[in-house]
């Protein structure tokens, strides 16, 4: 079964187009959903839980149609905000019942299961304290606990990891992927880049309300291109220049110099620049794409496509 | 904090629509329960009824005794003459303004609370609609009112109908009625009261604010009424300013029909509607509005 089957979907704010015609087909699995801020990913989020209403096109999730089947969509859909979203004098232990309940689990069965959940995300001992008390760790373990309750099969996890210590960003990682390795489907909404790398099994890339692409890690890692980092003894400037000027794509890192090229290429050509231009390198080696170097390359190659 | 060893389980129960604005409503009601000012006023306002208890048993005696009988004859009036409806529509006024106390101590967060701490987000995670989560809120008030005043003045109202029927069944009608109605009105003017406490909430994310805005609806138009009915030499016109002033005129249009009045009988309750479509629609208005929020 598909998670998503999109077909151009539009949603407008007044004038403003948030979600240009966005088609996706996404499978079960774990999805990482990547853009930079305002690319649209709240916005799809929330139009794919049948909180917003989507203007054109047409959208199925999880096999239900939207938006005549949301609250279908809903029961199947557990949901962790990005922000806080709780009231301060209600405990934990009422807050995640409360949640099970409003999924449509029996009130008992709800408030066994809070206790379940909130012990599986380590808040056992904190299930019966305000959560005005909570730190920003259990703010976020909480939030969790709440989208897990009814049992979904697929959870939206929007930036679980914000305001955690490296500790904290661990173990609820951790926790997504115990989550995910039970079978839930999880579309993992972050602009921390690792978090997603370690996560998911595929990326869908958004910019500017469009979906740029969607594709394995693997697929995007290597991305049809080939990494090498090169350092010369110096005239820097002008191998950046010459490399460029024969298409191949040059960045920065430090005191190095990251070199794209086609997947196939072994890097002659760029041995063959500096020894034409009389550059001494100090230091040629293959690098490893990262996902974040495949995603600032796309969404650069996005942007320009889109000015050019 | 350290994470279990213990794996993940899935719920594998049956999720069922469950009437989530009766979960709502609950959940709203017992969270402000845990408040401690909502039991001191809710206690409080439980002392008019105990003394109208005590006040219901002196009548009733005073009925079935000799003394009475003399007193109602010496009065040139017979011992099956029904009771003066003004002392239920001071006890009806005195809960209103009760309930008027207890929103503004612990109901005016009811939707302001939501928009503040953006538990929309939470609410419409879930399989549940717009409709379900603005009744399971205008429920929880009404749990709120109705253990508070309205279910307390309704049990003195019935007592008081079981002693009159027990002095004669003529007499116990005519309290039956009496009570119905004023009853009834009352717990009009707690859905009208809850309404506006709702449309307050709704423009808002500061609960604060709410209190203050509910207190001058209540209070103000109270002393303008006052004012304005001593400027004209007429009360009637100034209670139409107001909602307990309403409600006043109401009861007394309905259980005082002999008496007359200088403004048409209709008008307080289309006021009351008035405010409560006023209240409806400053919740309709932010419940359209939740795109931008949940």
């Amino acid at each position: 079964m598909l998670l998503f089957d999109l077909e151009n979907l539009q949603k407008f704010y007044g004038d403003f187009e948030a979600l240009k015609g966005v088609t996706l087909k996404v499978a079960e699995g774990s999805v990482g959903l990547l853009g930079p801020n305002g690319a649209g990913k709240s916005t799809l989020i929330k139009t794919l839980l049948g909180l917003l209403r989507f203007t054109k096109g047409s959208a199925t999730v999880l096999g239900h149609r939207l938006p005549d089947d949301e609250l279908e969509v809903r029961r199947a859909i557990g949901y962790m905000p990005e922000n806080d979203c709780y009231l301060p004098y209600m405990t934990a232990i009422e807050y995640v019942s409360f949640g099970g309940e409003l999924a449509g689990m029996p009130r008992s069965e709800a408030f066994r299961r809070a206790h379940e959940v909130l012990y599986y995300v380590g808040l056992e001992e904190a299930r019966y304290r305000k959560l005005s008390g909570f730190s920003t760790g259990m703010k976020q373990r909480v939030k969790l606990a709440q989208a897990l309750v009814h049992g979904p099969r697929l959870v939206f996890l929007d930036e679980p990891t914000n305001g955690l210590d490296p500790q904290g960003r661990d173990d609820m990682l951790e926790l997504v992927l115990d989550v995910k390795a039970m079978g839930v489907n999880v579309v993992l909404s972050s602009h921390l880049l690792a978090d997603v790398e370690r996560v998911c099994d595929s990326v869908i890339m958004m910019s500017e309300g469009a979906v740029v692409r969607v594709a394995t890690l693997d697929e995007l890692k290597s991305g049809g291109e080939r990494l090498f980092e090169i350092r010369a003894k110096d005239r820097e400037d002008e191998l950046v220049g010459l490399l460029r000027r024969r298409g191949l794509r040059v960045e920065r890192e430090g005191f190095k110099l990251n070199v794209y090229v086609d997947e196939g290429d072994d890097g002659q050509d760029i041995l063959r620049c500096a020894v034409e231009a009389g550059i001494q390198l100090r230091h040629f080696v293959p690098g490893e794409l990262t996902l974040e170097a495949a995603f600032l390359g796309i969404i650069d190659e996005y942007n320009q496509s889109r000015g050019g | 904090m350290a994470i279990h060893d213990q794996n993940y389980t899935r719920y594998e129960g049956v999720l069922r629509e469950r009437g989530a604005a009766a979960i709502i409503a609950w959940r709203g009601f017992r969270v402000f329960f845990s408040f401690w000012r909502t039991k001191l006023i809710m206690l409080g306002m439980l002392g008019l009824p105990l003394l109208l208890t005590a006040l219901v048993f002196v009548e009733s005696a005073a009925r079935s005794s000799e003394i009475g009988k003399t007193l109602a004859e010496a009065a040139g009036q017979g011992m099956d003459a029904a009771p003066d409806a003004a002392p239920m529509m001071v006890a009806c006024w005195m809960t209103v303004f009760g309930l008027g106390i207890l929103f503004a101590a612990s109901g005016c967060g009811v939707l302001a609370d939501d928009i503040r701490y953006k538990t929309f987000q939470l609410y419409f995670s879930k399989p549940i609609s717009r409709t379900q989560y603005v009744s399971g809120k205008f429920m929880t008030l009404l749990i709120l009112g109705s253990i508070s005043g309205f279910l307390p003045m309704a049990l003195v109202g019935f007592l008081r109908v079981a002693l009159f029927f027990r002095v004669s069944s003529e007499l116990g009608f005519a309290v039956l009625w009496q009570t119905l109605l004023a009853t009834g009105i009352l717990f009009v003017t707690m859905v009208v009261m809850s309404m506006v406490v709702m449309g307050l909430s709704a423009l808002t994310s500061q609960t604060r604010y709410v209190v203050l805005a509910w207190l001058g609806v209540l209070l103000v138009p109270m002393l303008v009424g006052t004012i304005v009915g001593i400027a004209l030499d007429s009360q009637d016109v100034g209670n139409l300013l107001s909602i307990t002033g309403n409600m006043w005129m109401g009861m007394s249009a309905l259980l005082e029909p002999s008496k007359t009045s200088q403004v048409p009988m209709f008008a307080p309750f289309l006021l009351l509607a008035a405010y409560g479509g006023a209240g409806a629609g400053a919740v309709a208005w932010r419940v359209n509005r939740l795109e931008g929020v949940a």
